[in-house]
């Protein structure tokens, strides 16, 4: 069964061509999407790729999933688009602006949501969200306003003043989300942002993404979760080792399965059956 | 199969002590090897160094106490020392232990019974205090054994009651500490126990070095000896209360009677059934402590988000990036006990430390001030006291630990829009405020002790901010070139980092060094100051200059 999936994958289409939006190829400049051309990235003190040659192009105005089994290379391709990790190779473009040539700028059109919350424990709520404002230059105003709404919308308003170490890991996730908001960044970048959420922040955070992609922004995050993915994203990436080894819409992804297997499995076996092809030779 | 208790202890060790010698291969690479003959050297060095003071105490007080034929009390010293130390010792860990409940709350959900679980951890308690009480008991035996040639059972009674010192105050810290934990919300406080134990065990140093110093003063002179030794001295009326000790002297000063031996059998009786007696009454104590052990800080305030009031003016205000940046530096070192005790806080400690010893050991200091005279009317009268502000404004270890510090926030940091020279200019700009404090206290120090002037105190301030501005600096330059980057215990980021050590060790070397210079060179009054400050000024000029550039590169590449 598995084999033959596999040669059907490979018969029905290939995933090693390099991605397009729109009939558009990496290269061609244009301006609010988030460009990645061959990216690599082999850690220090490892001998495999977390990243191989890794190409994509993020649109705006839609919630793109990117979705890979634990070790895939999502967080270090996240960290890579962040700017928070140097790549071996391979260029990024954050609405036009070079990480690589000014990464203050670009970084400055990104708001990330860490797939870590436990990071300043010592620090207040207030402090850590007046910190972050203070590094993208956030007025006065600006960041009372924000904090005011979004604090509301994810019942954060009694924790602020509280150490981020006694928050719950649900409440430091939402601190965190909130906090990669406070410049309303182009570009929102989630890695992992469901985990530990209770099912009303989950929606709260769900229906930004959408009033944010509404309002022309792009929405990147990360999940291991087919279900979460099939809900939310209109457009998705599967990486496995360091590789894409699929890119489309929900539409795309939902014709292959028939394409590929009759019987009707779900989005969820499809997952794991083009992730266990993937492993035994090159990306799809 | 071990049984539960055992495999906890054992677990417990491991955990705390991190015993892991590297195997042959592991031994075979470079690096591995000389971390690990770095690690051994320290360990021998620390050794050596509290080993060569009790050596020179209890050598002393036998030269001394021989001539009267009273050389039999050095053994009751060193029963009462081993007997205070592992008491003090043994109080600290397991006070220290307690700040640990949160995570050992887990074992709450295996089948370990309450009697189980504080036997194990007093077993942890009494491991580390018997390697402490063994050491210092040793070093009386074998002095003792080398002058007196005591019979074989001297030996063993010696070794055993060496290992049994420590079982009462292990009880005994349990007996205070289970009911204190159980009695107040404010014990149950992760923070509040680091603290406290920080600052119980900064005052039993103090109290203990002031002990040393006291005894290696009296125990010099001979009618200073006969009275520290006397029936209604400190020392005789503490073997006399503390039955251990008392118990301890007997089994080594009658060694080849059978006093000796029931005196060794009665101290092995005597602490296990106090460990038992604990274990039995304050097991389920223990237990509950663990269980309500509530480190929340949860704060109720509400903030403003108008911007009205005081602090809703405070918070939610933009402010310089630079001023953010720094304020979260002093915020994070100050309000991890760990970080702040090892760090900024010796600031207040060293000079604490420094007035212990000169009042305990104030005739011969008053001499030692008295013999500099020469050197205070010449150059000595600032470079005494800038060394002094040097030493503690460039000790706070600050720079030479600020990137390993942040190295679980350095993904996110490198993430934002934040220039590397910002980052690192915040990190410098934190060490220098306290270097200001530490040079201002050191240089007020010393030149109250010694009456300085006031121009001659104003340069001494300004080379000592000059000489700790340049440590600093080169502080950062370490931790940015080897950054450790990868640790579980915050800890580790301070107190085992080698940056620290070796930014302190180089502080120390370059003051000695500086000194002995000025010593041999023979210059005008200040033109010590004007090299010595050009000196640090170039250095400062150089790293200004090739700094940012160096920290930008390995700024990109750290990969935390």
């Amino acid at each position: 069964m598995h084999i033959f999936l596999s040669k059907s994958f490979h018969s029905v289409g290939r995933c090693d061509r390099i991605p397009t939006v729109r009939g558009r190829r990496p290269g061609a400049k244009e301006k609010n999407v988030i460009e990645l051309t061959g990216i690599s990235k082999t850690y220090a003190k490892s001998e495999n790729k977390a990243v191989d040659s890794l190409s994509l192009i993020i649109p705006d105005g839609r919630i793109f999933g990117f979705l890979g089994p634990n070790g895939a290379g999502k967080t270090t391709t996240i960290r890579i688009l962040c700017g928070a990790l140097e790549p071996d190779g391979g260029d990024i473009l954050i609405d036009g602006v070079s990480m690589k040539n000014n990464p203050l700028e670009a970084k400055r059109h990104i708001g990330l949501v860490h797939d870590n919350p436990e990071l300043f424990n010592r620090l207040k709520a207030y402090e850590y969200l007046d910190f972050v404002a203070d590094v993208f230059g956030v007025t006065t105003d600006v960041r009372r306003a924000s904090i005011a709404e979004y604090a509301k919308r994810f019942s954060l308003a009694d924790a602020l003043a509280s150490p981020i170490g006694s928050l719950s890991r649900g409440m430091k996730q939402k601190l965190g989300v909130l906090a990669s908001l406070l410049h309303d960044p182009q570009n929102w970048v989630l890695d992992e942002p469901m985990v530990g959420l209770d099912p009303q922040a989950a929606f709260e955070l769900k229906e930004i993404m959408r009033e944010r992609t509404k309002a022309g922004k792009c929405v990147f995050f990360s999940t291991h979760v087919m279900e979460v993915a099939e809900k939310v994203c209109d457009e998705l990436a599967i990486i496995n080792k360091g590789r894409i080894i699929f890119r489309g819409t929900m539409a795309e992804l939902r014709s292959r399965r028939t394409s590929a297997n009759e019987t009707g499995d779900s989005l969820e076996s499809l997952f794991l059956q083009l992730v266990d092809s993937s492993n035994g030779d090159a990306a799809l | 199969m071990r049984s539960r208790i055992v495999s906890l202890a054992i677990l417990y060790i491991k955990s705390t002590f991190s015993l892991s010698l590297p195997s042959w291969k592991e031994l075979k690479k470079p690096k591995k090897l000389a971390k690990t003959i770095g690690i051994g050297l320290g360990i021998v060095l620390i050794l050596a160094d509290v080993g060569f003071m009790f050596v020179m105490m209890n050598m002393t007080m036998y030269e001394g106490l021989k001539p009267a034929g009273m050389q039999g009390l050095m053994l009751l010293n060193a029963s009462i020392t081993a007997s205070v130390l592992v008491f003090i010792m043994a109080f600290m860990m397991a006070l220290s232990m307690f700040s640990q409940s949160g995570i050992e709350s887990g074992f709450l959900v295996l089948p370990f019974s309450s009697r189980e679980l504080l036997a194990a951890k007093m077993f942890l308690v009494y491991f580390a205090e018997a390697l402490m009480g063994v050491f210092v008991m040793a070093i009386a035996i074998v002095i003792y054994g080398i002058k007196e040639a005591p019979p074989f059972m001297f030996y063993v009674n010696g070794l055993v009651t060496a290992f049994a010192l420590p079982l009462l105050p292990t009880a005994i810290s349990y007996l205070i500490l289970v009911p204190l934990m159980n009695a107040s919300r404010l014990f149950r406080s992760k923070n509040f126990i680091i603290y406290l134990g920080g600052f119980l065990g900064m005052g039993f140093a103090l109290a203990f070095n002031f002990y040393i110093q006291s005894a290696m003063t009296k125990i010099g002179a001979p009618a200073s000896l006969a009275l520290y030794v006397d029936s209604g001295s400190l020392i005789s009326r503490l073997g006399q209360a503390w039955i251990p000790s008392w118990l301890a002297w007997k089994a080594l000063s009658e060694a080849s009677s059978i006093t000796g031996i029931l005196a060794v059998l009665g101290n092995l009786a005597i602490g296990l059934a106090g460990c038992a007696v604990v274990v039995v009454l304050l097991g389920n104590g223990y237990v509950r402590s663990l269980r309500s052990f509530n480190e929340s800080t949860f704060s109720k305030k509400k903030l403003s988000l108008d911007g009205k009031g005081r602090e809703g003016r405070r918070t939610f205000t933009q402010k310089s990036l630079m001023r953010s940046l720094v304020a979260r530096e002093i915020r994070l070192i100050n309000r991890e006990p760990m970080y702040l005790l090892n760090g900024p806080f010796v600031m207040i400690l060293m000079p604490a430390l420094m007035a212990v010893v000169y009042l305990a050991q104030r005739e011969i200091l008053s001499e030692a001030v008295k013999s500099l005279g020469p050197m205070l009317t010449g150059p000595g009268a600032y470079l005494i006291p800038a060394a002094f502000g040097g030493f503690l404004g460039s000790s706070s270890s600050i720079t030479s630990t600020a990137v390993s510090r942040d190295a679980k926030a350095l993904p996110w940091i490198k993430s934002m829009p934040i220039k590397s020279t910002w980052y690192f200019a915040a990190k410098l700009l934190h060490a220098e405020l306290f270097a200001l404090l530490g040079a201002f206290i050191g240089c007020g120090a010393g030149a109250l002790l010694f009456g300085i002037g006031a121009l001659d105190s104003l340069i001494a301030l300004l080379l000592a901010l000059l000489f700790s501005t340049a440590l600093n600096m080169a502080g950062l330059w370490l931790d940015v070139t080897w950054p450790r980057l990868r640790w579980d215990n915050p800890l580790a980021a301070m107190k085992q980092n080698p940056n620290s050590s070796i930014a302190i060790l180089a502080t120390m070397g370059l003051i000695g060094g500086l000194s002995g210079l000025s010593a041999v060179i023979a210059l005008p009054r200040y033109a010590y100051a004007m090299i010595f400050g050009a000196v640090f000024a170039i250095l400062i000029l150089v790293w200004v200059k090739f700094f940012p550039k160096y920290a930008a590169k390995r700024y990109k590449d750290m990969e935390a």
